[in-house]
C-alpha cells in the first residue's frame, strides 16, 4: 500500500501503485455519504502504518496497515460543523483537530479533552508547523493567524492586502494553509485565484503574492524541494510555484479533468499525488512532468495520504543496488580476472571469426580487402610479421557486436607485448590471494 | 444476420452431409475463392466514360452498389457450402467500435458504483420521492429565437414553466426556485439573437451542466411533423456508459415525470455519440397489426456537448468543476478525426512506392 484515499462517500482506499489498482478498507454497503464522508485524514506514527481518518459525523476512525484493521478512537466533541484539521503531536501521543466552527481541541489517546480554544468561524484549514509548535488557520472571512500549541494563544495574525483600485475590500477567502518546509514562512490560497506567502517575522501583510489562472486555489502542497511548491485549482490545474524571486511558474501538470481537492507531495522524491471531484487518483513524477500514475477510484475523493516508503521507489532503489553491485563485482575481480580467461579465448575466437569469414556470403570481398591490408601493411613498414599483422587488421575490420568489440581489441592488437606481462599477473594475484583465504 | 441465424439449423443437417463429401483440398480451394471474392475488381470511373457527365456519378455509384451485393450473395453461397468450416465474419468498423477505451466505463453489477449513484443528489428522484417540477428561463433581454426555444422544450418536458429572466442574478433565481420547490432549472443562453446554450442546474443541491448547443432545427422547420400531446413521454437515454455520462443522463432524466403514458406514444430520445448528444422527440405509430412502427417528429431538433460540469448549484466563479472542456480534453476526439482521415488515405497508401 503507497497511498490512502478518503473519499466523499465514505469509503477508505488504499492504493497499490505497482498494481494500479486500489482496495477499499471498509464495506461499502454499510456506508452513508452523509454521516461517513471522510473530511480529514493524517498519519498516526512516524513509521506511517496507521491511519487516522475524521469523518462528517466527527467519529475518529484508525486504520491499522499492520494487522488490517480498523477501529473507532472516540468521537470529536465541541464546536459545529466539518473536522478541518488533524494532527498528532511528534513529542506526546496527544491529537488536535480543528472543527469547521472554530474550536480546537487537544486529545490524549483515550479521548479525554486536554485543553480548548478559539481561533475564529468559517475555518477552511489548519495545519501545523513542521516541529508541531504552531498551528495555522485561515478561513471564509477569517484571516490566517498562527497560534502556539502549547499555551493556546494567538501568536500572530494576518492583516488583509490593501484595497482594489476602486477602494474597494478584498474578500478574505482562504482555502488552504501551510507552513513552507524548513522556512518560517507559511502559503495560503485563495479563492481570489491567488497565493500569499507570509512572513511573520517580517510583517502582516503578505510578503509576496502569487496569481493562479482564474479559478479559486484549492490546494497547496510542498514537495521535494523547499524553494518549490504545489498548487491546484478548481478546474483541476497543477501547478508548480518557484517562490524564490517573483514567484513564477515552473511548470504545470496535465491530465487532470476536475476539481483537485488535495495534493500529497513526497518529502524526498519528485513525486506528488493528487486526487479530486474527477474521481482518479493522479501520481505526477514533478522532474520530467509526466504521469506516472492514473488510477480510476470509482467515487469522488477529497484527501490523500502519499506514503514515504513507496513500492515503486523500493523497486527502483533494488534495482540500482543489484546493478551496482554487479558493476562492481566485475570491476574489481575482472582487471586479473578477465585476462588470464583471455589467454584461452583468443584461439578459440579467432577460429570462430576465420570460419564465418568462410562462411561469408562476401567471400570474395574480404580476399580483396586482405590483399589491400597487406599492401598497406607493407608501405607502412616491415615491423610485424605479416601473417600477424593479417590477423590483427582482420580482426579490426570483422563486424564484431559492442560490448564484445572492445574486449577482443583489447587483447588481440598488443600480442607480443602483452603474454609475458599475464603471467605475472597471475602470479602476482595468486600470491595475494593465498593469505586471504587462509 | 437474421436470415443467417433463421436457416443455419437447415443447412446444418445439409453441411454435415456435404463435411462428407467435402476434402480438405476442395475446403481450401473454397476458401480461397471466397477471398478472391473479397478483391474482385469493381467498376470504375472510366467504365462510365460513353455517358453523359451528369449521369456518370449516379451510374457509378448505382454499379458499385449492384457489385456489392453480387459479392455478398456469392460469398454467403460458400459460407453455406462450407458450413462450419466457414471463415468468421469480419466485424464492421463503426464509430462506436473505433472508440478509445475509457477506466470509466460502468460495468454491471458494480457495488460501488451503485452504492455511488443511490447517494448522489438524484436518488431522490430515482426514489420516487420528489415529483419534476422545471423552471424555464433565459438570459437576460432574449430574442426571439430564444424564447421560442423554450416553448419547445416546455412542449417537450411536462411540467414545466417559462419564467422572463428580467435582469434577475442566477444565484437569485437559484434561491426563489429552491423556495418554490422547483426540481430543475434550465436557462437558454443567447449569442446573436440565436440560441447557442443549455445550463441544467438540479435543485436543490446541484450539480450544475452546461452544454453548447448545435445544429438546432425547430419544429416549424421540419418537412415532416406531428403535433404535440400532453402525454408524459416515454425517455430513452442510449449510450451513456462512463461514469460521467451516467450522472449526465440521471440528470436529464430528472427533468421527466416518472410514468410515462404509453397511450400518448411520445418519445423524448437523448442519443449520446462520441460525447456528442443528440435530442430529438418522436410519436411513434404501429402499421401492420404491431409488427412495424413508423415515427412521426414532433421537434424539435438539437444536439448538444457538455462544456462544463459543476459540483453544487451555479456558482461560475467559486464552484467546484468535476469536468470541464479544454482544449487538451479534446485531443481523444481529435486523434479519431486523424485516424479517420488517415483510413479515407489508405488506398493511396496502398501504392507500392519505389
Amino acid at each position: 500500500m503507497d497511498c490512502f484515499v478518503g473519499s466523499s462517500t465514505g469509503a477508505l482506499k488504499a492504493i497499490s501503485l505497482r498494481d494500479n489498482s486500489f482496495t477499499n478498507l471498509n464495506a461499502i454497503r454499510e456506508l452513508q455519504p452523509k454521516n461517513h464522508e471522510i473530511t480529514a485524514m493524517n498519519w498516526r506514527d512516524q513509521e506511517q502504518t496507521e491511519v487516522l481518518t475524521a469523518q462528517l459525523d466527527r467519529k475518529l476512525k484508525i486504520y491499522d496497515m499492520k494487522d488490517n484493521s480498523q477501529k473507532t478512537l472516540f468521537t470529536i466533541e465541541g464546536g459545529s460543523g466539518a473536522v478541518k484539521g488533524l494532527h498528532r503531536n511528534k513529542s506526546s501521543d496527544s491529537l488536535l483537530t480543528c472543527v469547521e466552527s472554530g474550536l480546537v481541541r487537544i486529545w490524549n489517546g483515550e479521548g479525554n479533552s486536554l485543553s480548548e480554544w478559539k481561533v475564529g468561524d468559517n475555518i477552511a484549514a489548519a495545519n501545523t508547523s513542521s516541529d508541531g509548535n504552531e498551528l495555522a488557520t485561515g478561513g471564509m472571512k477569517n484571516l490566517v493567524k498562527i497560534w502556539d500549541i502549547e499555551q493556546g494563544k494567538q501568536k500572530w495574525s494576518a492583516k488583509n492586502v490593501g484595497r482594489t483600485m476602486l477602494d474597494l475590500d478584498v474578500l478574505v477567502a482562504c482555502t488552504d494553509v501551510k507552513f513552507l518546509a524548513n522556512r518560517d514562512t507559511l502559503i495560503e490560497a485563495t479563492k481570489m485565484h491567488e497565493m500569499r506567502i507570509y512572513d511573520p517575522r517580517a510583517q502582516r501583510r503578505p510578503v509576496k503574492t502569487i496569481p493562479f489562472m482564474d479559478k479559486s486555489i484549492t490546494a497547496v502542497s510542498n514537495c521535494f524541494r523547499d524553494d518549490h511548491i504545489l498548487a491546484a485549482n478548481a478546474t483541476g490545474e497543477i501547478g508548480m510555484f518557484d517562490i524564490r524571486a517573483k514567484g513564477y511558474l515552473v511548470c504545470k501538470y496535465k491530465g487532470q479533468t476536475g476539481s483537485i481537492r488535495c495534493i500529497s507531495a513526497h518529502p524526498t522524491e519528485p513525486l506528488a499525488a493528487s486526487c479530486g471531484i474527477d474521481r482518479f487518483v493522479r501520481l505526477h513524477d514533478l522532474q520530467t512532468k509526466k504521469l506516472v500514475h492514473k488510477i480510476y477510484c470509482k467515487t469522488q475523493l477529497n484527501r490523500v495520504l502519499l506514503r514515504d516508503d513507496l513500492s515503486i521507489l523500493n523497486k527502483r532503489m533494488k534495482e540500482d543496488d543489484e546493478f551496482w553491485e554487479k558493476e562492481i563485482k566485475q570491476e574489481e575481480p575482472d582487471s586479473d580476472v578477465r585476462e588470464s580467461t583471455s589467454s584461452d579465448d583468443e584461439g578459440n575466437g579467432d577460429e570462430v571469426w576465420d570460419d564465418l569469414e568462410e562462411e561469408g556470403g562476401e567471400k570474395m570481398e574480404v580476399e580483396v580487402r586482405k590483399e589491400k591490408q597487406r599492401k598497406t601493411k607493407r608501405t607502412r613498414g616491415k615491423q610485424n610479421n605479416d601473417d600477424d599483422g593479417e590477423e590483427v587488421v582482420s580482426a579490426k575490420k570483422k563486424k564484431v557486436p559492442p560490448s564484445r568489440k572492445r574486449r577482443d581489441t583489447d587483447l588481440i592488437e598488443p600480442i607480443d607485448a602483452e603474454e609475458p606481462k599475464k603471467k605475472k599477473k597471475i602470479a602476482r594475484g595468486k600470491k595475494r590471494r593465498a593469505p586471504e583465504a587462509v | 444476420m437474421g436470415k443467417n441465424s433463421v436457416k443455419r439449423p437447415k443447412i446444418e443437417d445439409d453441411s454435415d452431409e456435404e463435411m462428407e463429401d467435402l476434402k480438405p483440398t476442395e475446403i481450401e480451394k473454397l476458401k480461397k475463392k471466397y477471398d478472391e471474392i473479397k478483391q474482385q475488381p469493381t467498376s470504375t470511373k472510366s467504365d462510365f466514360e460513353h455517358l453523359p457527365k451528369n449521369e456518370r456519378g449516379k451510374s457509378l455509384r448505382k454499379a458499385l452498389k449492384k457489385e456489392k451485393k453480387e459479392r455478398r450473395k456469392e460469398r454467403e453461397k460458400l459460407r453455406e457450402q462450407l458450413g462450419d468450416e466457414a471463415p468468421s465474419k469480419e466485424v464492421p468498423k463503426t464509430i462506436e467500435s473505433m472508440r478509445e477505451h475509457d477506466d470509466t466505463m460502468i460495468q454491471e453489477e458494480d457495488e460501488e458504483v451503485a452504492h455511488d449513484e443511490a447517494h448522489d443528489e438524484f436518488a431522490s428522484y430515482f426514489n420516487r420521492e420528489t415529483t419534476p417540477k422545471v423552471l424555464i428561463t433565459m438570459t437576460p433581454k432574449a430574442k426571439m429565437m430564444t424564447w421560442k426555444l423554450c416553448f419547445e422544450l416546455k412542449k417537450c418536458i411536462p411540467s414545466s414553466e417559462i419564467y422572463s429572466r428580467k435582469n434577475v442574478p442566477l444565484k437569485k433565481i437559484v434561491k426563489q426556485a429552491n423556495g418554490q420547490n422547483f426540481t430543475d432549472l434550465i436557462i437558454v443562453s443567447e449569442n446573436m439573437k440565436q440560441p447557442n446554450g443549455l445550463m441544467i442546474c438540479h435543485l436543490p443541491e446541484g450539480p450544475t451542466a452546461y452544454f453548447k448547443i448545435n445544429s438546432l432545427t425547430f419544429t416549424k422547420d421540419l418537412k415532416r411533423k406531428g403535433e404535440s400531446t400532453d402525454h408524459f413521454p416515454e425517455v430513452i437515454l442510449n449510450n451513456f456508459n462512463t461514469r460521467l455520462g451516467h450522472s449526465i443522463a440521471r440528470m436529464l432524466a430528472c427533468l421527466f415525470p416518472h410514468d410515462p403514458n404509453f397511450k400518448g406514444r411520445r418519445v423524448v430520445t437523448f442519443h449520446n455519440q462520441r460525447d456528442y448528444i443528440f435530442f430529438r422527440h418522436h410519436r411513434y405509430e404501429f402499421k401492420k397489426e404491431g409488427e412495424k412502427a413508423a415515427l412521426l417528429e414532433l421537434g424539435p431538433r438539437f444536439t448538444l456537448r457538455l462544456k462544463w460540469i459543476q459540483k453544487g448549484t451555479f456558482d461560475a466563479k467559486w464552484g467546484e468543476f468535476e469536468r470541464m472542456l479544454t482544449h487538451r480534453l479534446l485531443t481523444a476526439a481529435t486523434r479519431f478525426q486523424a485516424a479517420k482521415l488517415l483510413a479515407a488515405r489508405k488506398p493511396l497508401g496502398a501504392i507500392p512506392v519505389r
